[in-house]
């Protein structure tokens, strides 16, 4: 039992966030990009926490889940009707585990900055590819709304929207963070530890780093796969190449989890209550400047404390403390 | 007694140069067996190509049986190599029992976290560093890391432990205790130790049953301890250098 102690104040924070949302008046949206932050660098924290890798183009496997829901719902409606969005979640998980094993088994044998470049062409180059070719209805994208209606009517299509595709990303953020905390307690846990410190060193002591790295590309993607079904298809009701695949996603997530401190279980939740609430702030108190603000402002705070926030608290409590802050 | 490791005509160059030329090498299980010779001989390009940091140019390494000339440090480790690094490796922010424990987790023993832990404390320790188990290793002297590097490599329940010039830098004193503690745990846990411990010879004349002499790059002598040191092309090599 002791071993789940970490996970309570996960629990306590998204529970805390979800009933705020819930019971005061207006505060549904505010909390569910708080939640959709979360959710993001928790799950993207599963690879570059844990590895030390950083992905540039993490944001392909939001993109593919978001296709893998509009194809399932914009296909099968007449067939499946609500099951539309279970089988979209499925398709969706199985479309970015494929991508992430491919693009995976190649691009992880790189190393560093080589991986980073690789992995930001294949995210490019997928998006090139289905505006191109008109795959997946090219750049016109897929619109999902009425066969959302159809499905559920018009009451039941307007609460998946602005509801349940909220509350999912509690649900994911709170299931990346229960997999982070069994991976980080179990032997895979200090294989990353130690492959983060000397990958050279970490083979010669027995560790197989690429199968390794790969469990954890394959776990952050296809969770990631789910949020892109859930945060654009379901949320949006439709899904355009441009807008699924902006950088700007992946670059939130890498400074969510940098920020919150990298590896550790509680750092991508804090992390992307910071970031959430600063963007939300700056852009009530600063009309228009909000980005000019901010990019300096996080860049600051990352080279200044590159260990994150739960990073410094964790050296701050010292080494008995530490198993009861991951 | 019976070869654990058979290395046959193996050579390694880097550009130009040649670190190791056709080099044979069996080590029988359970011996202590020096390797000496002087800088640049290639002694540690020998380590790196047992353990699979390099692969050879030419030539194989058979281990207790298995061609692992081409299997990855890895799985070496887990059939049973284990070794430390001439300039210590130890994961640098990671506490020392942690590291221990992860020498124990994955090399041949591959164990659960709670046992490697278990399997951490008694290595510490033998090697008295039970008190400094929570410090991260980065605050540990050079020696301590050496000593870490020991205990972690050991606590991979290797059948065969290469030792890289572990003993530098340690007091005299310390020695004799360190030398005492590998022959202890070389018998109960019956392994074979290769060693390299070129600048102490009193280790190795201590030490070792067997010894090998390396050569800019080539075996220039093999022989029980106390012939190989009164070897006249051994004292050339050494004396003619130092
Ligand atoms: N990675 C490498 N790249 C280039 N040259 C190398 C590399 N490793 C070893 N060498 C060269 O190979 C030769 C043998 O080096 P090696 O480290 O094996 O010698 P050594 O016997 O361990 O020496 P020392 O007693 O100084 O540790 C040297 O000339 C060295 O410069
Ligand atoms: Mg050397």
């Amino acid at each position: 039992m002791r071993q789940y102690i970490p996970f309570l104040p996960v629990v306590a924070i998204y529970g805390t966030l979800f009933l705020t949302g819930l019971l005061l008046e207006g505060m549904w949206q505010p909390m569910a990009l708080l939640a959709f932050y979360g959710a993001l660098g928790q799950v993207f924290n599963i690879f570059l926490g844990l590895t030390g890798y950083v992905d540039f183009g993490y944001v392909a496997f939001l993109a593919i889940g978001s296709y893998g829901m509009a194809i399932a719902a914009s296909s099968l409606y007449e067939d499946l009707g609500w099951w539309i969005v279970p089988t979209g979640f499925v398709l969706a998980f199985i479309m970015a585990s494929f991508l992430s094993i491919a693009v995976g088994a190649i691009a992880l044998r790189l190393k560093g900055a080589y991986f980073a470049i690789a992995t930001i062409g294949v995210s490019e180059g997928l998006r090139y590819l289905i505006e191109g070719t008109g795959l997946w209805g090219g750049s016109m994208g897929i619109i999902v709304s009425r066969p959302l209606r159809e499905a559920f009517g018009r009451e039941g299509a307007n609460s998946l929207s602005t509801f349940w595709a909220d509350s999912i990303l509690y649900g994911i953020a709170l299931v990346a963070a229960f997999i982070t905390l069994m991976i980080l307690k179990s032997r895979a846990g200090y294989a990353f530890l130690a492959m983060r410190e000397d990958e050279e060193a970490a083979r010669v002591m027995g560790i197989d780093t690429t199968r390794y790295k790969l469990l954890a590309f394959f776990i952050s993607a296809s969770l990631g796969g789910l949020i892109g079904a859930s945060a654009w298809t379901l949320k949006m009701n439709y899904v355009f190449p441009s807008d699924v695949f902006d950088i700007v996603y992946t670059i939130e997530a890498i400074i969510i989890v940098l920020l919150g401190g990298s590896g550790t279980l509680l750092g991508p939740l804090v992390g992307g209550l910071v970031y959430g609430a600063l963007k939300y702030w700056l852009a009530v108190t600063f009309p228009g400047l909000q980005l000019l603000l901010f990019a300096p402002l996080i860049l600051v705070i990352i080279v200044a404390f590159p260990q994150g926030i739960i990073g410094i608290l964790r050296e701050r409590m010292g080494s008995a403390f530490r198993g009861v802050i991951l | 007694m019976r070869v654990i490791l058979d290395v046959k005509g193996v050579s390694k160059g880097f550009g130009g140069v040649q670190a190791l030329r056709d080099v044979d090498l069996e080590v029988r299980a359970g011996e202590i067996l020096g390797i000496v010779g002087p800088n640049g001989s290639g002694k540690t390009t020998l380590f790196n190509l047992i353990s699979g940091v390099y692969r050879p140019d030419t030539g194989r390494i058979i281990f207790d049986g298995v061609d692992v000339t081409s299997l990855p440090p890895f799985r070496r480790t887990v059939l049973g190599i284990g070794r430390t690094f001439q300039i210590p490796r130890p994961f640098k922010r990671v506490t020392v029992m942690e590291n221990v424990a992860i020498g124990a987790m994955f090399g041949s023993s591959s164990v659960g976290v709670e046992e490697g832990f278990r399997v951490a404390e008694g290595y510490l320790k033998v090697f008295g560093l039970w008190d400094k188990r929570d410090r991260d290793a980065e605050s540990l002297t050079p020696v301590e890391r050496r000593l870490m590097e020991v205990a972690r490599a050991l606590a991979g329940r290797p059948k065969l432990l290469l030792l890289d010039e572990v003993m530098a830098g340690m007091p005299p004193g310390e020695l004799d205790g360190f030398l005492s503690i590998l022959r202890e745990v070389k018998v109960r846990e019956g392994i074979a130790v290769v060693a390299m411990v070129e600048h102490i010879m009193r280790a190795v004349k201590d030490l070792a049953e067997r010894v090998v002499v390396l050569h800019q790059g080539r075996k220039l002598v093999e022989g029980p301890t106390r012939e190989v040191f009164m070897d006249k092309r051994v004292l050339e090599v050494y004396l003619g250098r130092t």
